[in-house]
């Protein structure tokens, strides 16, 4: 049983900075874990972390059960695949399999065994005697993991493997680390700034942000119910329309600005669901996916088109509230709409839109927070 | 490489290397010539008339004792003070690697030697091993070793090789530390996760992926030991005691300034030159073929 | 390092601490020593700590030498002549070879590539494989016991031809082109463009050159018999070397420290650009 349990983890450098604050995350055997975030939210020391590559500055870390803290790297019975792949240069496709277990004076014989069936998996059967500077990007990509699966250890860090391959390799590989990952069945924790990569091979997602989880979740969650605003603007692409509302006397719709309705004067109401009313007249960031906004003769939100950009298979309309005061950016922000690409808009049109209740999310207006119930 | 962007022009080309051209060719070529065209020549008793002799000039100064001496002194000095500068400067480097703090500190304080002149290398040196008033000396004699380098050759030539040493070290330790630095740091960490120790990944890993540079320092240290230290040679031991340090380098300018028979010392700098030329042919060779992983 | 033991971090410091001993010990002994009065010097073991006879020795040595008698001239003047070589053949060398290797790179001209191996040859004739020939030639042409005949020999040198020769080629075809389009000729170019990128090379070759012109030795010994012409490195030997009287230690010591201070100030001080230039010129 390769269970990962991070309990208040923390990393703090000599000159004070604070690069983990705090994450507290228990990983199933056999689950795939995503740490996402931008550059330097703290994903990447974590992972090191628990590689041993970083001192542990306080909480603790156990891996099947049992503190890993203070072990070093190579006792910790783990595997990490690196961005730049970190291939031995001077060795051969086949020595650098084999040097972990060398290491550990795993019998001639099995070390064989053991790398010639990873590389009938990852289709290296060829290369073995080739040199890293022989191979190509996908190659050399596929013999750090390689050198991963031979240890058979209890978990496989990855360090955005992926981000040193061009775009159509890395769509494959994607899917075959994916493939990999559920026939071993090995807890892995993987680290990436990119959301595709995270929604498609997550079990869970870990989103995180200067240092701190913004959210754990399953994919759907982290779409469909995003814990703050930070999250629901990082997942999807084109990002979800955030934009000022206020909520309405029953406290169970909100209202968006001035001249969002189909005048001047009204403004679009939307229901969301809730758990129980809401403080009427607080204000609140209201958030709508481009991709939920739908063109509805009778809705209540009207929007002019400025500029359609045309996708292929979708159409993305960038508008702002039909009837806004022009000029004041809180009251009108540019909206974006995604259509389906038979649609036939043109800049300069006005559509109206609705949105069902489960898609319309509400987020406080200070701190971000998702408003439960919402 | 051929730049694409070229002026056009013939004058101002041949100008421009005039000077270059002109040094090169009255102080390097017309006396390397001279001392190709002397080494085949021998002088008749009274230095009036020369006449052609082939290779008789090499064939005594390979049969002449005090040359083959000097060969060995040479040879000996060479090995002992390539392999002392370099494992130090490699150790060095290697402790110096990953410091965070303080690197520049031991940098700084490492390196100046390489300022010093060889001569003045083995002032310093000479002095603290005088004698009669050396500090090391004391400690040596004290020690109950009889220690006085003027008098013993092998002592002489222990001396020699260690301010030599002392000087090259700084050179190859910002060579080694250049090297170290080129060393991805996750091939390293991916060494670690591998299960290799400190001192197994030095030596399966970093060593080998320093081969290039520890085979660039060693020509380069050779280069430098024949010819540099003539310097420390003249101020500390003259050649002495009775030739026990007289590197190659020295006996050719010690034979030459005597005067007496001009082709033996020709035939010598002819021999330093072939050295020289063969040491930078293999240093070229091995880096195109080695250069790119 | 990638692991956390303590003792590996101990252990680091603790070499590295070692290797300094070794490296700055005859430094400071040297120093030592030129600060302490001839008496001093002359009972015993050489001092382990500073004198006060610091400002004395500097003086004396500087102005007097070792007194008369001991063939041994006043520094001060040495010292002079130490610059004068070091300037003269750091700036020689750099101003042939830029000019050198810009014509090999920018220009198309017959014999361009005899013209790069014959330079290249150069590096395999160092001045002691060839002294007597060569210093024949400087007699003959009555350059002995002149500055032109210390440093002129010394300034065609082709590590700097090669490293600015490598430089150009890094530079951007397009900055020709467009300088050419824009009307410059081929010395505007060089000047306007070329030269001001190139300058973070020229100051460390200057810091190299500089040293290697202040550290002549052997060369300086043969070509400079007059005293007028002594440099202060090839005058130390002089000293050590007394015949008749047994050396003045106190007064040799700081003589040693007056002639290795000014080119490990200059590494100290541009250390940065040292270091890279070196690193650059031997590739």
């Amino acid at each position: 049983m390769a269970t990962i349990e991070l309990r208040d983890v923390r990393k703090t450098y000599p000159n004070g900075v604070e690069a983990v604050k705090g994450i507290d995350l228990a990983v199933a055997d056999g689950e795939l874990i995503v740490l996402l975030g931008p550059s330097g939210c703290g994903k990447s020391t974590l992972l090191r972390m628990v590689a041993g590559l970083e001192t542990i500055s306080g909480g603790e870390v156990r891996l099947a059960g049992e503190r890993i803290n203070d072990k070093e790297p190579a006792q910790r019975d783990i595997a990490m695949v690196f961005q730049n792949y970190a291939l031995y240069p001077h060795m051969s496709v086949f020595d650098n399999m084999a040097y972990g277990l060398r290491n550990r004076r795993t019998p001639a014989v099995e070390i064989e065994r053991r790398v010639k069936e990873a590389a009938e998996t990852l289709g290296l059967a060829e290369l073995l005697k080739r040199k890293p500077r022989q191979l190509s990007g996908g190659q050399r990509q596929r013999v750090a993991m390689g050198r991963a699966i031979v240890r058979e250890p209890k978990a496989f860090l990855f360090d955005e493997p992926l981000s040193n391959l061009d775009a159509k390799l890395r769509g494959q590989v994607r899917v075959e680390i994916k493939r990999l990952q559920r026939r071993l069945a090995t807890t892995s924790l993987y680290v990436t700034h990119d959301q595709v990569e995270a929604m498609t091979l997550a079990d869970r997602l870990v989103v995180m942000n200067s240092g701190a989880a913004e959210q754990v979740g399953t994919p759907e969650e982290v779409y469909g119910r995003p814990a703050s605003l930070f999250v629901a603007g990082f997942i999807g692409s084109p990002a979800m329309n955030i934009v000022e509302g206020t909520i309405g006397d029953g406290g169970d719709t909100v209202r968006l600005a001035k001249g969002s309705g189909s005048d001047g004067a009204t403004s679009a109401t939307f229901a969301f669901e809730h758990t129980g009313p809401l403080a009427a007249k607080r204000k609140v960031k209201v958030g709508l996916r481009p991709e939920h906004l739908v063109p509805d003769p009778a809705g209540l939100l009207a929007l002019t088109i400025d500029l359609v950009e045309n996708l292929g298979a979708d159409r993305l309309l960038h508008g702002h509230y039909a009837h806004a005061a022009r000029g004041d950016a809180a009251a009108d922000p540019v909206i974006v709409v995604r259509v389906d690409g038979t649609a036939r808009y043109r800049a300069g049109e006005t559509l109206r839109f609705t949105a069902a209740r489960p898609h319309v999310h509400l987020f406080d207006a200070e701190g971000g927070r998702r408003i439960e119930g919402a | 490489m051929i730049k694409r962007a070229t002026f056009g022009g013939l004058a101002l080309p041949y100008a421009l290397l005039l000077p270059q051209v002109v040094v090169t060719l009255v102080f390097f070529f017309w006396p390397a010539g001279q001392a190709l065209l002397q080494s085949v020549l021998i002088e008749d008793a009274f230095g009036l008339k020369s006449s052609f002799a082939g290779l008789a000039n090499f064939e005594s100064i390979f049969s002449d004792a005090n040359y083959l001496n000097s060969l060995r002194v040479t040879f000996v000095f060479t090995a002992a003070s390539c392999s002392l500068s370099m494992t130090v400067a490699l150790l060095l480097a290697a402790m110096a690697d990953r410091i965070i703090r303080g690197a520049g500190a031991y940098k700084t304080l490492l390196i100046w030697p390489y300022a010093v002149a060889p001569a003045l290398a083995g002032v310093l040196w000479g002095f603290m091993f005088n004698p009669t008033i050396g500090v090391v000396a004391y400690v040596l004699q004290a020690l109950g070793i009889k220690w006085n380098f003027y008098v013993d050759g092998d002592q002489a030539l222990f001396l020699v090789t260690l301010a030599a040493a002392w000087k090259q070290v700084s050179y190859n330790f910002i060579f080694f530390l250049a090297g170290l630095a080129a060393i991805p740091r996750s091939v390293i960490e991916a060494a670690a996760i591998d299960g290799a120790g400190p001192f197994k990944r030095f030596w399966t890993i970093v060593f080998p992926l320093l081969s290039p540079t520890t085979f660039f320092l060693l020509v380069l240290n050779v280069v430098h030991l024949f010819f540099d230290s003539f310097g420390i040679v003249h101020a500390l031991t003259g050649g002495g005691p009775g030739g026990d340090t007289e590197i190659l380098v020295f006996k050719v300018w010690s034979d030459g300034s005597r005067g007496t028979n001009l082709g033996s010392s020709a035939a010598q700098s002819v021999v330093l030159m072939a050295i020289v030329i063969a040491l930078t042919v293999m240093q070229f060779r091995y880096i195109e073929r080695r250069v790119h992983y | 390092m990638v692991e956390n033991r303590p003792w590996l971090a101990f252990a680091r410091h603790a070499i590295l601490a070692a290797g300094i001993l070794f490296i700055c010990l005859p430094l400071w002994i040297t120093f030592v020593a030129s600060t302490h009065d001839e008496s001093r010097m002359v009972k015993g073991t050489a001092p382990l700590w500073i004198g006060d006879h610091l400002v004395e020795n500097y003086r004396a040595v500087l102005l007097k030498g070792l007194g008369e008698g001991a063939n041994a001239p006043p520094v001060w003047p040495m010292m002079v002549n130490s610059l004068i070589v070091a300037v003269v053949i750091a700036v020689g060398k750099i101003a042939v070879s830029i000019l050198s290797a810009f014509a090999i790179v920018y220009f198309r001209f017959p014999f361009r590539m005899g013209f790069f191996w014959m330079i290249f040859v150069t590096l395999m004739l160092p001045v002691e494989v060839r002294i007597f020939p060569t210093f024949k030639v400087v007699a003959d042409l009555d350059m002995l016991n002149s500055y032109g005949g210390l440093t002129i020999p010394l300034i065609a040198s082709a590590t700097a031809t090669f490293l600015f020769r490598q430089f150009f080629l890094t530079v951007p075809d397009e900055l020709g082109e467009a300088a050419r389009m824009d009307g410059a000729g081929p010395m505007r170019f060089f000047k306007d463009i070329l030269l001001p990128l190139s300058r973070t090379n020229i100051a460390a070759l200057f810091v190299i050159q500089f040293i290697y012109g202040w550290n002549q030795y052997l060369w300086p010994l043969i070509v400079g018999t007059d005293e007028k012409y002594y440099t202060v490195v090839m005058g130390i030997s002089r000293m050590v070397n007394a015949v008749d009287t047994a050396p003045q230690w106190n007064l040799v010591m700081a003589t040693a420290m007056l002639a290795l201070v000014p080119p490990v100030l200059v590494v100290l001080v541009m250390q940065q650009l040292f270091v890279k230039g070196l690193v650059e010129a031997e590739k």
